[in-house]
Formats: C-alpha cells, structure tokens, sequence
C-alpha cells in the first residue's frame, strides 16, 4: 500500500482529441515520462465533440476535475473545432463560477501531438491543482434534497 | 440490440504491459462484468497466434463485441479491426484500450496502474457495447479532372494526370498558357531561359490525347462532391478561331486601338487584337472585346478585312460548357503587390520605379527593349540600379506580413544579369535577410556578393522620390549605422507576392478555404500540403504560398499524384463514423449547418438538418451546437459518452 | 361513458396553471359536464382526509402542478400516487422545477432571513401556544420536480401550458384515449420548427437583453443577438413568444434526448458567437461578445434551474486537505 491512502487522491476525466492531444499522451508514453494515475482518458474525434453538458455530467457523476485536450489554435485536425471548444468552456466555466464550483476544475489545454512533455506537466499539474481545490462539492450538495428537521 | 457478448484481451506486451500492470488481474476484474462473454490475455495480441485468440473466440463465444486491452489504438486499431472482419464481425465493433501508452507506461504503482487500467478497459467495453456495426460509404465516380490555372504548376499537373490514362481539362482564364513563369527572363539559380524550358510543356499539354486545353476561359461555378463534381465552365469569346489564324499579325498593324500589355506590364501597349507572345499556346491572335472599338454593334472591321484565312469571327458568343469531373486541381498562382500600394516608394508615380517582373520583360530578348536595358522613362541605359527586397512583405503594420520567399534570388539573378548586360553598370540591394534555402541557391547568392559592383546594403529602404531630376532611395546600413542616400538611375522593387485577384471568389464557389494571406489553404501545412480540406479539391503552386518553380513544379506533379489516386479507384470509400440526424427530433434550426467546416450539413426540402456522408469527417463539433440531441456521431453518441464517463468514476 | 374522474392540485405553484386550465374557454362546459372533480383546492374546498379515504388508483387522473418544495408537497405527491392510475406533471414547475427553481441557488437560511428577518420570527415545524400545536409542513433545502418524489405518467410542458395542448389533454382525459404512459404533451422538436423568423446565421456580433433593442419582427431573434431559448425548447406552443417579438425564456423544457437544458443552450449559443469565422485573432473578440452575457445560471436556467447541477450554490471547502 502506498502512502497515498492519507491524503485526498482527485478523480479526473480527461476527453483527449485523436489527432493531438491523444497522441501527445502516446508520446508521453513511448517517452517514458511519468505522472500521476488519478486521469482517466477518453477519446473523441476532436475536442470539438466536448460540451458543457458531458462536462457537467462528468462533475455530476464525482469528478473532482475534467481535463479537456485539443490542438492549438489554428491547427485543429478539423480546422476549428478547437475554437468551438474555447468558447463553449470559458463559458461554462464562468457559469461554474455562479454556482460556486471552482472554475480551476476544468481546465482545456492545447497539446499537440509532438508535446509529450506538456502532457506530463499538464496532468501532474492539474492533478495537484485538483488536491488543492480539493473534492468537489458536486456530489454532497446534490445528494442533499431532503428536508430539515428544525424548520 | 442484442445482448451484449464482449471478449475482452488483455496483451502482456511482453513485460512492457506486465511489468506495471497485472493482466491477469485486469482479464479477472473484466471476467465478471455483465456484458463480457469471454475474456484472454496474452502475451503478444498482435501476433499472428494473439489475433487468432480474437478470430476463434469470435466464433467460439458468439461475440458482439472485442475489447482489446493493450497499446495505443493509433498502433493497432486496423490490425485487430482486420483480424475480426477475418471471424465475421463487423470492424466497427473492434475497440482498443489504451493500457500501455497512457499506463503501464507512465506509472510505476503496480496497484494503482492496474486498477487505472480496469477502469479504461471498461470504459472502452461500455463504449463497445452501444457500436453499431458499419459498412464504408462507397462512392461511384467519373474519369475526369480539371485543373484550374494554365501556368507552369497546372501545366505539370494536367500532364501527370493525362499521362496516367485519365481525361484532364486545363482551365486558364487567360488567352495562352504559361502563367508568370512565360515573362520571365532567365530562371534561378540555373539561368535556363524560362520560355525555352517552358514552351515545350505547353506544346505537349496542348497536343496530349488526354487534355482538353480551354483557354480565355473561367470556371465560375462548381457544385456537387468529390468523385462527382460539376464544374460549370464560360468559354469567352476570341473573336478568332484558332485553327485559321496563321499569325500573319496583319490585324494588329491596321487595328486603331491600343491598350496597355499585360504580358509586358504595362511598359508598352498592345492592340485590341494581339497575341500574348508569339509562342502563345493555343497559336493565335486574341480580340480584346474590352479593348476594342465594338463588337455588338459593330464598329470597325479593319482586322477582317486584312485576314487572308478569314480567321476573325465576331459571331462568337461566350458559351457555358459543363463538366463531370472526379477531382479538381486549383493552380491559380499569384500576382504582385501593385506599386501603387507602396506610397513610400512612390506609389506607382514615378516611372522608373518598377517592380521584378517589369525588369524581367526588359531583360527579356522577346520584351520590349529587345533585351537592352533601357529604362522606362527616357530609354536611357542605367549606370546604377537600385533593388529594394522586402517591398511590400514581412511588413505587418503597413502591408503584407509574410515573406515571399523568392525575391532574395530573383533579385540576386536580376543584379548578375544586369551586370552581365551593363558591365560598366552598378547594383545596389537593400535587403533584410538573405534566404537562399534551395538546391545551388547559396552558392548563386555568394556569386552575386562577390561581384564588386553589387553591393548589397542590410537595412530597409525607407523611401523612394523625385529630387528634380534625381531619383534618390533614401534607406539605412545598419551594419554600418549609416543612413544612406542614394541617386539611382533605375529602382527595381521585389514586391510582395499575393495570391492572384480572382483566387477568392473561385475558392468561395469550391467552398474551400483561404488563409489570413488569401492563400489557398491546405489540410494541413506540414501532412497534407497539396490537398484542401473539400475531399477532391487539390492545391499547388504559388496560388496555396508563394514558391519557386522546382516547388510548383513538384507541388503540381503532388496534386496530380493526390488526383491519380482518387480516380484510380474503381470506387472510393469513406469513413461511416459520421453524423447522423434523427429527423423525428430535429426542428431545423439550423445550427449544424453554420458549424461544418466542411459544409456537409444543409438544411432539405423537408426544413430538417441533412449530412452528406461523403463530405463528413465525424469530428462531432455540429453534434456537441446541436441543442436538441438530433445530431449524433455514429459509434460515439451522447449516450456513449455518458456512459463512459460513469464508468470512468465509478469505484473499482 | 361514466365520468372521468379528475384532480387538480397544486404544490409550490403560482396559480396560473389553475387559470390555464380556463383559457380552454367554452371547453370548460364539457369538462363539467364529462368530469367529476375530485380534488381542486384552488376552486373547491377539500381535506386530505377526503384524499385518503379514496381507494388507490380510484381517481382516473390528476394534474399536479407546482414543484415539490415542502414535506406537504412530497406527502400529498406520494399519496396523490397512490390513488391516481394517471398522473400528470403540468406545468414548468411540475415538469422541470418552474421559475422557482431559481430559489436553490440560495441557501434556506438565507431565504428565511430574507423573507423572516431575524432567526426568532422563522417559522417553525410545530410550535404551541395555550397547549394547542401548530404543525408547519418543513421547508425543505432543495425544491425539486415531482419527478423526483414519485413516477409520473405524463408531462405538460409550459409557463402556463398552451392553450391548444390544454385542450389535447383534457378532450383525451374526457374520452379515456390517452397516449402511452410517458407520453409528453408538447412537440418533439424545438421551437424553430414552428418558430416563422427567417434564420440566416448571420455572425452573433453582440448580446443583447430584451429591452435593450427593439427586435427586427421578421427575422431569427438569436441572429439579432438577443438569447432567445428557442433551440433548446420544445415547441408546441405556436411560439407565441417570438411572434409577440420576444425571445422564448424556455418554459417548456428541453426535448427529449437533452439532459440539461441550459447547458444545451449555452453551449449552442458559445458555438455560434464567431462560427465560420474563427482564427488566431478572433478569440478576444469573441470573448468580448460571451462577456455581455451577465447572469448565466438566471438566463439559461430560467425554468431548469430544478434539474441542473448548476442550479445550486455550491461550497468550496475551506481546508481543501482535510479528508473526511
């Protein structure tokens, strides 16, 4: 057993695009370079694919963060996808921010498929954002619908 | 659907999986999952006995489904997809999960990969278990191409097509082939003289079986996909048919009308009736209609009447021929930045500032001054001529950003050849950077610097302008700190090189697209340079960035490589994994339609949203804008993703 | 054909899906005429003691309005269950949570405070005075959708339902046709299918609110840069809004394959700002346009605030390491 049983371990989905980011975690891989196992990946086509609704789902269903992937601007595999994408999460991000979620749970990253190393960086830094964010408050809050007893 | 029965197959890698991961443990944990009928592991999936493990428990176990748990579906993905078509079951039941790359890999806590690695290999059983098998999109397609631009690039491209057994029509919008590269004098950095090396490609383009040359001709409109396009061609009218005329070029003496050439840059003028250059492909005077004195009616009549063959018909009307075409190859080239555009060095005023391809006419032995160097305002030969690189590009804040790439060698090539013509002449260049990346360049370059009467100055010329009789380039050393000023017999500007005028409106009628520059824009800039991102639309030449003639040239020969593959097919297939729209649940609104890049959406006769399999690359981006759910990308649907994603956080 | 028997009730509500049921104007006649009311504490008196003592699945069908947001309303929902073989969600708040909804983003202490003053004058569950109780139903920290407390037969979408669904689901009440169970009594698809502007995805270069411009009548209110809901609601109700020249807010939720209607909508609307015209340069200006949208949560979650994650206020904890 490892000592990591004592402290908060998060919970990450990741959504990686194929062309880029996927195969920047592939690199990452072959590389041999490490990082931390709290990520889970997902592949889609193209970051284009990710919506505030599957991000809201991943929070509603215990995610701590969600980690978005795609290429940079001006080089999406399908031309703009990726700028879709900006702008779907900076707006959810903002509506985030409304309802009291810390924004930092979801972060979008441009890696292309020869960043290896920004991939590392990207999921050991995110994950240790997470911890310090800490668990999200998504699950408790909505599990909280009954009544009260002192009215 | 059926219930679902998945083999999920753990690989060892040999101990690249095992050493970190315990397979065992993984092919246990998968054992008990409610949809999996069967589960192995192995030491090498993808050897041939790993992928019969797959093919006979296909058969054996009845599955719906395979899970290959093992390294990156980028590796893989087609062997295993292969190896199960092998058995009888559909490819697109075939998933990998990535335990290698993204774990065993990249983590060293055998407990923690091995459960990380649970939880991806069920993620990919969840997903696997709502595909539905898919057959390829197969599309029927025509024997034809079309190439669009008559210069060097579709020249070379039309021929490699026709030599390949395949129809082309050569589409220029000129009255000759041959493009920029038949005004230009000599060639870099070989000094070959560019109409010798030219002319017999246009002659052969012009007598090849399989070409169809339409020149003085415009494509202007284009509809359908690739393997089945229609491109709708005008064919403007000549006034003189081809075949009769002998190019006496008696019309052109008598004719009253005279108009600034085009082909000699306005240096000097030519009739309404002329020839380009008399080896003009097709061989044949042209009438300028716009030129002319009147056609409908008719005001003059002087050329009929001095043509012997009785070539000149002014019954000619414009005629719009359409054609079926598989694949299409748009060369359309460049054209300078206008003198006019750069007021710093005189606006277009002073009328011996001119630009390169202006000095390359004057350099010509067919141009205007035979050859002689004589400049344009008095015909005076030049003692001292100035060169300003950079005119016009590397310029963000007041004209073009980008570089045009071959006016460090053409102005190298134009100062040796003005030397060699004017030995007692001097040659002065401002330049920036010198760049001389192709074969023999740097070694034509230092040529040039070491001639002791061209002196090559680093700094931009600030301003070109009269000082009463004296023509002065005012600019800076910056080697030396110096500004400097000098009195210059003749200035040559290396202008800007941009796409030509008539590349955006064709590029908006093939719904391709066009960069920040207006270059043509290629699917990739590095992977796919001579293909658009419309499936069967091609670009090369200057008209995709501005290139020298080896890369056109070979630019050209990629397109008509990219052409050959495509109508060498019997049919084409696509990729299935595409949009779907459920009609029952889409209201029209149109938002698909403004999100594809590839215009595959459209709305129908129906008012509901529509995909064109052929055109749609599956990217996903109108099915995440589509706000009703009616979009959905085959084999990875909201369902799906939603499923994976409880999956992903579910405890192990 | 013996009576339908028919019950009307009403939980967290505003009354206005009572008076909907009127709008149905001289159809109201048949239904006093083919319906025996059972139940209708708007219009009649009743006691839950009448409530209880009919057997179960005795009432042929029930219209539940109003959101669950005391014990009173989940208790009468799960009886009201009981002895209804149909029930019916009418209504936004019944359906999705409604406008009401809203009040999950703020805390029930602080709604009390707001409303109550100090914590002493907050009403309580059961107090006394001269040995005679008073019970208050609690309030409970969540309101939510009568989906949540019990299995619902059928929905009707609407801010008040429309008129011309009203009148579907009664002449289907009074002649025992009703659809199959689960069956939602709006369109299947979104509003711009009967919506009559013309949409031609012009670049959204602005957002704007109703009142600041004065809305092209003839064309698409979301081209004008105005929020309008459209594409993320069901239709059926002849987009009444849009052709009185406002934007639709939602009432009538999301269709069917569509979770989480404001999230569909934001990001539909993120997806547009900027479409087909995107690069490296355009990115602040898009975010400038994103920017003029103020209040997210209260502008895409009007009527969904009930069935969002994103309808709540969270807490971030305040010492982020601590396990527990």
């Amino acid at each position: 057993m490892s000592d990591r049983t004592d402290r908060f371990e998060p919970k990450i989905v990741a959504f990686l695009c194929r062309w880029c980011s996927y195969a920047g975690a592939d690199l990452a891989g072959v590389s041999r370079l490490s990082y931390p196992p709290n990520v889970i990946p997902i592949r889609v086509n193209c970051s284009g694919r990710v919506t505030a609704g599957i991000v809201l789902r991943a929070l509603e269903r215990g995610a701590d963060g969600v980690l978005i992937g795609g290429c940079h601007p001006g080089d999406c595999h399908y031309v703009s996808g990726n700028y879709k994408a900006r702008r779907r999460i900076a707006l959810l991000r903002r509506a985030l921010e409304e309802s009291g979620i810390d924004p930092r749970r979801v972060r979008l990253e441009w890696i292309s498929a020869s960043e290896g190393m920004k991939f590392q960086r990207t999921i050991a830094a995110f994950t240790d954002e997470i911890r310090t964010v800490g668990r999200s408050p998504v699950p408790e809050t909505t599990a909280e619908v009954g009544a009260d007893a002192e009215g | 659907m059926p219930t679902p029965r998945i083999g999920v197959f753990v690989c060892h890698c040999g101990l690249n999986i095992e050493r970190t991961v315990d397979t065992r443990a993984v092919a246990e944990a998968l054992s008990r999952h409610p949809a999996v009928a069967h589960v192995a592991d192995y030491d090498y999936m993808c050897s041939d006995p790993g992928q019969g493990l797959i093919r006979e428990a296909i058969d054996a176990h009845r599955l719906t489904g395979v899970v290959v748990a093992a390294c990156s579906p980028a590796m893989h993905e087609p062997t295993f997809r292969r190896a199960a078509e092998e058995a009888g079951l559909n490819p697109y039941l075939v998933e990998m999960a990535n335990i290698r790359e993204h774990c065993s890999w990249v983590h060293h806590d055998r407990a923690e990969a091995t459960r990380k690695a649970i939880v991806i290999t069920r993620t990919l059983v969840e997903k696997v278990k709502r595909n539905h098998p898919l057959e390829p999109v197969e599309i029927d397609h025509v024997d034809q191409c079309l190439v669009i631009g008559g210069g060097i690039t579709g020249i070379q491209a039309a021929l490699d097509v026709a030599e390949s057994g395949f129809q082309v029509i050569l589409v220029e919008k000129g009255p000759s082939l041959g493009g920029h590269m038949a005004q230009l004098s000599e060639t870099f950095p070989t000094l070959d003289c560019s109409q010798c090396i030219l002319t017999p490609k246009m002659v052969e383009a012009a007598r090849h079986p399989n070409i169809r040359v339409m020149t003085y001709s415009e494509v202007v409109g284009v509809s359908g996909y690739v393997g089945n396009y229609v491109a709708k061609i005008r064919k403007n009218p000549t006034y003189v048919d081809p075949d009769k005329c002998n190019l006496c070029g008696e019309c052109a003496v008598v004719c009253p009308q005279s108009v600034k050439s085009e082909f000699d840059r306005g240096l000097v003028e030519r009739k309404a009736i002329y020839i380009p250059f008399q080896q003009a492909i097709p061989s044949s005077y042209t009438l300028d209609e716009d030129a002319c004195l009147g056609i409908r009616p008719l005001r003059c009549s002087e050329c009929a009447k001095v043509c012997e063959p009785g070539a000149i018909d002014f019954d000619m009307r414009p005629e719009i021929v359409e054609e079926e075409v598989a694949a299409i190859i748009v060369a359309t080239g460049y054209e300078l930045y206008s003198p006019t555009r750069l007021g710093e060095y005189g606006g277009g005023e002073i009328a011996d500032v001119i630009d390169g391809l202006q000095f390359e006419r004057i350099l010509s032995a067919s141009g205007p001054t035979g050859g002689a160097i004589r400049r344009p305002s008095d015909g005076r030969t030049p003692k001292r001529v100035v060169f300003v690189q950079c005119a016009g590009s590397r310029d963000p804040e007041n004209h073009n950003a980008h570089c045009s790439r071959v006016c460090c060698m053409y102005t190298a090539k134009h100062a040796l050849l003005y030397r060699h013509a004017v030995p007692d002449g001097e040659a002065v260049i401002f330049y920036i950077d010198i760049r001389a990346g192709g074969k023999g360049y740097e070694e034509f370059i230092q040529h040039a610097t070491e001639d002791e009467r061209i002196l090559y100055l680093r700094g931009k010329a600030a301003r070109v302008y009269r000082d009463g009789d004296r023509l002065v380039v005012w600019g800076v050393d910056t080697l030396s700190g110096r500004r400097i000023e000098i009195d210059a017999d003749l200035v040559v500007l290396a202008t800007s090189i941009e796409p030509h005028p008539s590349t955006a409106a064709l590029a908006k009628a093939l719904k391709i697209g066009c960069g920040s520059e207006g270059f043509l824009k290629e699917a990739h800039p590095k992977l796919r340079p001579v293909e658009s991102l419309t499936a069967g639309i091609f670009v090369a030449g200057a008209g995709q960035g501005p290139k020298d003639i080896p890369d056109a040239v070979a630019q050209g020969s990629g397109a008509a490589a990219k052409a050959i593959s495509l109508l060498a097919r019997e049919t084409l297939t696509h990729s299935p994994e595409v949009v779907t729209i459920d009609e029952s649940v889409c209201g029209g609104c149109g938002v698909c339609v403004a999100m594809c890049p590839y215009s595959a959406l459209s709305r129908n006769g129906a008012g509901v949203a529509e995909c064109n399999e052929v055109l749609c690359e599956g990217c996903g981006t109108c099915v995440s804008a589509c706000p009703t759910g009616a979009a959905q990308l085959r084999n990875m649907t909201d369902a799906q993703v939603r499923g994976m994603i409880e999956v992903a956080l579910a405890d192990v | 054909m013996p009576k339908a028997k028919l019950g009307i009730y009403w939980a967290a509500a505003c009354g206005g899906c009572d008076c909907s049921i009127l709008e149905i104007n001289e159809q109201i006649l048949d239904v006093a005429a083919g319906a025996e009311i059972l139940l209708w504490p708007c219009a009649a008196d009743a006691k839950y003691e009448d409530l209880r003592n009919y057997r179960n699945g005795e009432i042929d069908i029930v219209l539940f309005n109003g959101a669950i947001r005391t014990e009173e309303n989940r208790e009468i929902a799960e009886l009201i269950r009981a002895k209804a073989k149909y029930l019916v969600a009418y209504g936004s708040c019944a359906h999705t949570g409604g406008v009401i909804g809203l009040a999950n983003l703020s805390e029930r202490d602080r709604i009390f405070e707001t409303v109550y003053g100090p914590r002493e004058r907050w009403p309580r569950t059961e107090s006394s005075l001269d040995g005679c109780v008073l019970r208050l139903p609690a309030f409970r920290t969540q309101l939510t959708p009568l989906s949540e407390a019990v299995d619902v037969d059928f929905t009707v979408p609407g801010c008040p339902p429309p008129r011309e669904i009203v009148r579907e689901l009664l002449t289907a009440v009074l002649s025992g046709d009703l659809p199959p169970r689960g069956t939602v009594f709006a369109s299947s698809k979104n509003l711009c299918e009967e919506c009559p502007r013309e949409r031609t995805h012009e670049r959204i270069g602005r957002i704007l609110r109703p009142h600041e411009a004065e809305p092209d009548p003839e064309k698409c209110l979301l081209d004008q840069g105005f929020v309008c809901m459209g594409p993320a609601t069901r239709g059926g109700c002849g987009a009444v809004c849009p052709a009185a020249n406002m934007p639709c807010t939602g009432c009538a939720g999301p269709t069917a394959d569509v979770p989480d209607q404001g999230a569909a909508m934001l990001n539909t609307l993120a997806s547009l700002v900027g479409a087909g015209e995107e690069g490296e340069t355009t990115m602040a200006d898009e975010d400038a346009v994103l920017m003029q949208i103020e209040d997210i949560i209260g502008t895409f979650y009007r009527f969904g605030a009930a069935t969002s994650i994103l309808g709540r206020r969270y807490r971030e904890r305040a010492n982020p390491t601590d396990l527990d």
